[in-house]
C-alpha cells in the first residue's frame, strides 16, 4: 500500500506545479488564495457563507476515525476478524503504552526522526539549490531538467536494490533515499517559484535600477518563498513516507524496524500500534507545516 | 481399475445417501492444505531437512488420499514460519511445518494446533563471518551488525547461543534478512557476520566467508527443530485424515532414517538448490535415525519446553505456551504401533543422552 500511494504522491508533486502556472501568475498579484502547489484548504476557497460550516474541519475531519474506530471495535467485539488478524483497540492501545513505558518506541522513534531529519536536510538543501539554480538560469534548466524528470520518474522501491550495492544496507543508504525523495518536490517547486515570480516584479526592479543582488533579495526570494515552502512542506512528507520503506527493508531500529520485528513474532496490536503512530506522526508534521504556510500565505502572499 | 470403480461406486453410494451419513463424508476433504516454512533458493517449491521433504518430492500423500479424491495442496512459504503462522491464523492451510518459535508464537497467541511429529531436529546453527574477519570468537561478535532471520527459530537459537557467553539480543545490532540476502549483504562486507546454516556453505567453498561458531558437536540442547502441527479446526473434523497423514509421514520417517537410503535423501533434499553434498556434510558424523526420529522423546519435549520458556525470557512471545496439552501424541503412537516401530527410533533423555531400553 505504503507503495503505490507514494508513488501516486511523488508523481502528484511532480506533475501539479505544472497547470497551475498561468494561474499562479494572475493569482499571485491580486489576492493571496491560491498558489502553485495545489495546498488550498477548503477554508480559504469557502465563500462567506459556507464558510461558518467549513469553520469545524477539526470536528469533521475527526467523524471519519472515530467512525472508523467504532467499526473496528464493533466488528472486533462481534468476532467479525479473528483477534488474532486484527486485534481490538484495546489491545493495540495496551501494546501501546507498552511501547511508551518500555521506551522502545521513544527509541525507535528519535532514531527514525534523525534519519528523517538528516535525510531531508541533505535532500532539500540540494533541491533548493537545484531548483533556484534552474528556476534563475533557463540555460541550466535546459541542461538538468529532463534528466532530472527521468530520474524523478524512478520510484523509490526501484532505487533500492541498486543504492543497496552502492551504499550497502547501513545508515548512508536509508539517507540517500530519504534524501531522494525530499529533494524531488523541493527542487521542482522552487524551480516553480522562481520562474513564476511576475515578469512585471522584475521590470518595477530594473525601474529602480536593482543591481542583481537586490533583485534577488526583494523580488525573487519573497516571489518564490511561497512555493519553495509548499516544495519544503511536500519533500518532508515523501521524506516521512520514504523512511518507512526504507526500514521496513533493512535496518536495526527505527519505526519501521519495530513494526517489521512485530510482524515477524506476531504482534499484530504492536505492528498496528506503530502504524499509527508513523500515520499521526506524519499528519501532524504535515500539518504544522500547512500552518506555516497559511501564515506566511497571510504575511508574504499580499506583500508579494 | 478395480479401485477406481470401486472408488466411483463409493462415491455414488455415498452421494445416494447423502445427509444421511454425514461423518463419512466430513472425512474426505476436498484437499488437504500443508504449509511448509520454507521454500528452495529463489523460492523454489521445495524443502530439505526433513523427512517431509520426501514426502513432497516422492508425492506420497497425493497417493494415498488419490482414491478419495481428495487434494494435496503443498505451500511453501519464503517468509518462514511467520508466513506461516499468518497462513494458519487467516485459515488458509490445515497443516503445518514450522520452527518451534513460530509454532510457540502461535501458540501463545492462541492458535489453535496440536503437535503431531517432531521434524527436522538437531538442527545446527552458524555464525558465518566474512573470510578477512577480525572476530575470533563468539564473544566478539559483541557490538556488531549481524543477520539473523527474525521471527524463525534463528533467533530463539541465536538468544540460547548468545547467553552462553553472557550476550543478548540486544548487544547486537540485528538486521533481519533471510538466508538468501543475510549471505549476499555477508559477502559484500554490510554485516559483520550472520546467524545461517548449511545453506552458507557454498560462500565458504568459494572462500567468501569462514565460520566463527557452529552448535554442531557441541551442547545438543543448543541445536533447534521443527513441529509439524495441525489445526484444531481440522482435527476435529477430520480425525481420520490426521491419523492417515501421520501414519505417512512416519514410514517415510523411516526411509529417511535408514543409512543406505541417505544419498537419495539427499538428492531429494538438494531440489531446493543446495548441492546434496552440503547435507551430507551438515550430517557427517549424525546418526540419520536420531535426525530423522519422529518422536516426542523426553529430549525433544523437554527441547520444546525450553524453547516455549526461554522465548518467555527473551520476550518472544508475550504469555506462556504450554508443551504438553500442546502435543497430541495419539496420532503418532497409533502409527507406530500399525507400522511396527514402536521401538525403532531410540530415546533421548531431557539432556539429550542416550535412554538405555529397559
Amino acid at each position: 500500500m505504503s507503495t503505490s500511494s507514494l508513488r501516486r504522491a511523488s508523481r502528484a508533486a511532480i506533475v501539479e506545479p505544472e497547470p497551475t502556472h498561468s494561474a499562479a501568475v494572475i493569482a499571485l498579484p491580486t489576492t493571496a488564495a491560491s498558489a502553485p502547489g495545489a495546498n488550498v484548504t477548503p477554508r480559504q476557497q469557502a465563500t462567506p457563507k459556507t464558510r461558518k460550516f467549513l469553520r469545524r474541519p477539526v470536528l469533521l475531519g475527526a467523524l471519519t476515525p472515530l467512525a472508523l474506530l467504532a467499526l473496528w471495535a464493533l466488528s472486533s467485539r462481534a468476532g467479525l476478524v479473528p483477534q488474532l488478524i486484527l486485534p481490538a483497540p484495546a489491545t493495540v492501545y495496551d501494546a501501546f503504552i507498552a511501547l511508551v513505558q518500555s521506551g522502545e518506541l521513544f527509541a525507535n522513534l528519535s532514531i527514525s526522526v534523525q534519519r528523517v531529519a538528516l535525510g531531508f536536510a541533505a535532500g532539500a538543501g540540494l533541491g533548493l539549490l537545484l531548483g533556484a539554480g534552474m528556476g534563475l538560469s533557463p540555460r541550466l534548466e535546459r541542461f538538468l531538467r529532463p534528466t532530472f524528470l527521468t530520474v524523478a520518474q524512478i520510484p523509490v522501491l526501484a532505487w533500492i536494490p541498486f543504492l543497496m550495492i552502492l551504499f550497502g544496507i547501513g545508515e548512508a543508504l536509508k539517507i540517500v533515499i530519504i534524501a531522494k525523495a525530499a529533494l524531488i518536490p523541493v527542487t521542482l517547486n522552487t524551480l516553480d517559484g522562481f520562474r513564476n515570480v511576475p515578469r512585471a516584479y522584475l521590470e518595477v526592479g530594473r525601474i529602480y535600477r536593482f543591481n542583481n543582488l537586490q533583485i534577488l533579495r526583494s523580488i525573487m526570494l519573497p516571489g518564490a518563498l511561497l512555493p519553495v515552502f509548499t516544495g519544503l512542506r511536500y519533500g518532508l512528507t515523501h521524506a516521512w513516507h520514504s523512511l518507512v520503506v526504507v526500514e521496513l527493508l533493512a535496518s536495526t531500529e527505527g519505526l519501521g524496524y519495530q513494526m517489521v520485528m512485530a510482524r515477524q513474532l506476531f504482534q499484530l496490536d504492536v505492528m498496528i500500534a506503530t502504524m499509527i503512530v508513523i500515520g499521526v506522526i506524519g499528519f501532524t508534521l504535515d500539518k504544522i507545516l500547512a500552518q506555516a504556510e497559511t501564515s506566511l500565505r497571510r504575511r508574504y502572499g499580499a506583500a508579494a | 481399475m478395480v479401485r477406481r470403480i470401486l472408488g466411483l461406486a463409493l462415491i455414488l453410494a455415498a452421494s445416494l445417501i447423502g445427509g444421511a451419513l454425514p461423518s463419512h463424508a466430513e472425512d474426505k476433504p476436498a484437499v488437504i492444505r500443508i504449509g511448509v516454512a520454507m521454500a528452495g533458493v529463489g523460492g523454489r517449491p521445495f524443502s530439505a531437512g526433513t523427512y517431509i521433504s520426501a514426502v513432497h518430492v516422492k508425492g506420497l500423500l497425493e497417493k494415498e488420499f488419490a482414491a478419495d479424491g481428495t487434494k494435496v495442496e503443498w505451500n511453501f512459504f519464503g517468509g518462514a514460519g511467520p508466513a506461516v503462522n499468518e497462513a494458519l491464523a487467516s485459515g488458509k492451510v490445515d497443516f503445518a511445518w514450522q520452527g518451534d518459535l513460530p509454532a510457540l508464537v502461535g501458540r501463545s497467541l492462541g492458535l489453535k494446533t496440536r503437535l503431531l511429529l517432531a521434524t527436522g531436529t538437531r538442527f545446527n546453527t552458524y555464525i558465518a563471518v566474512p573470510a578477512d574477519s577480525p572476530l575470533k570468537t563468539l564473544a566478539d561478535i559483541k557490538g556488531h551488525t549481524v543477520s539473523n532471520f527474525n521471527g524463525t527459530l534463528y533467533q530463539l537459537t541465536a538468544a540460547n547461543i548468545l547467553s552462553t557467553v553472557g550476550l543478548t539480543y540486544r548487544d547486537l545490532k540485528i538486521v533481519n534478512l533471510d538466508n538468501a540476502t543475510a549471505l549476499s549483504a555477508l559477502s559484500a562486507h554490510q554485516v559483520d557476520a550472520a546467524f545461517t546454516s548449511y545453506y552458507s556453505f557454498g560462500l565458504r567453498e568459494k572462500g567468501l566467508i569462514k565460520y566463527l561458531y557452529t552448535t554442531k558437536g557441541q551442547d545438543p540442547k543448543l541445536t533447534s527443530q521443527a513441529g509439524f502441527l495441525v489445526t484444531d479446526d481440522f482435527a476435529k473434523t477430520h480425525p481420520s485424515v490426521v491419523n492417515r497423514v501421520v501414519k505417512v509421514l512416519v514410514g517415510e520417517a523411516r526411509w529417511a532414517s535408514e543409512p543406505a537410503n541417505q544419498p537419495a535423501l539427499y538428492d531429494i533434499w538438494a531440489k531446493v538448490g543446495i548441492p546434496a553434498a552440503f547435507f551430507a556434510e551438515a550430517q557427517k558424523g549424525e546418526d540419520p535415525k536420531v535426525l530423522n526420529s519422529p518422536l516426542f522423546d523426553p529430549f525433544i519435549t523437554a527441547q520444546f519446553k525450553r524453547s516455549a520458556e526461554n522465548s518467555l525470557h527473551f520476550k518472544l512471545i508475550r504469555s506462556p505456551a504450554d508443551v504438553d496439552s500442546w502435543i497430541d501424541r495419539e496420532p503418532l503412537n497409533a502409527a507406530l504401533k500399525s507400522l511396527g516401530l514402536e521401538n525403532y527410533w531410540p530415546q533421548f533423555d531431557k539432556d539429550g543422552k542416550p535412554v538405555v531400553a529397559q
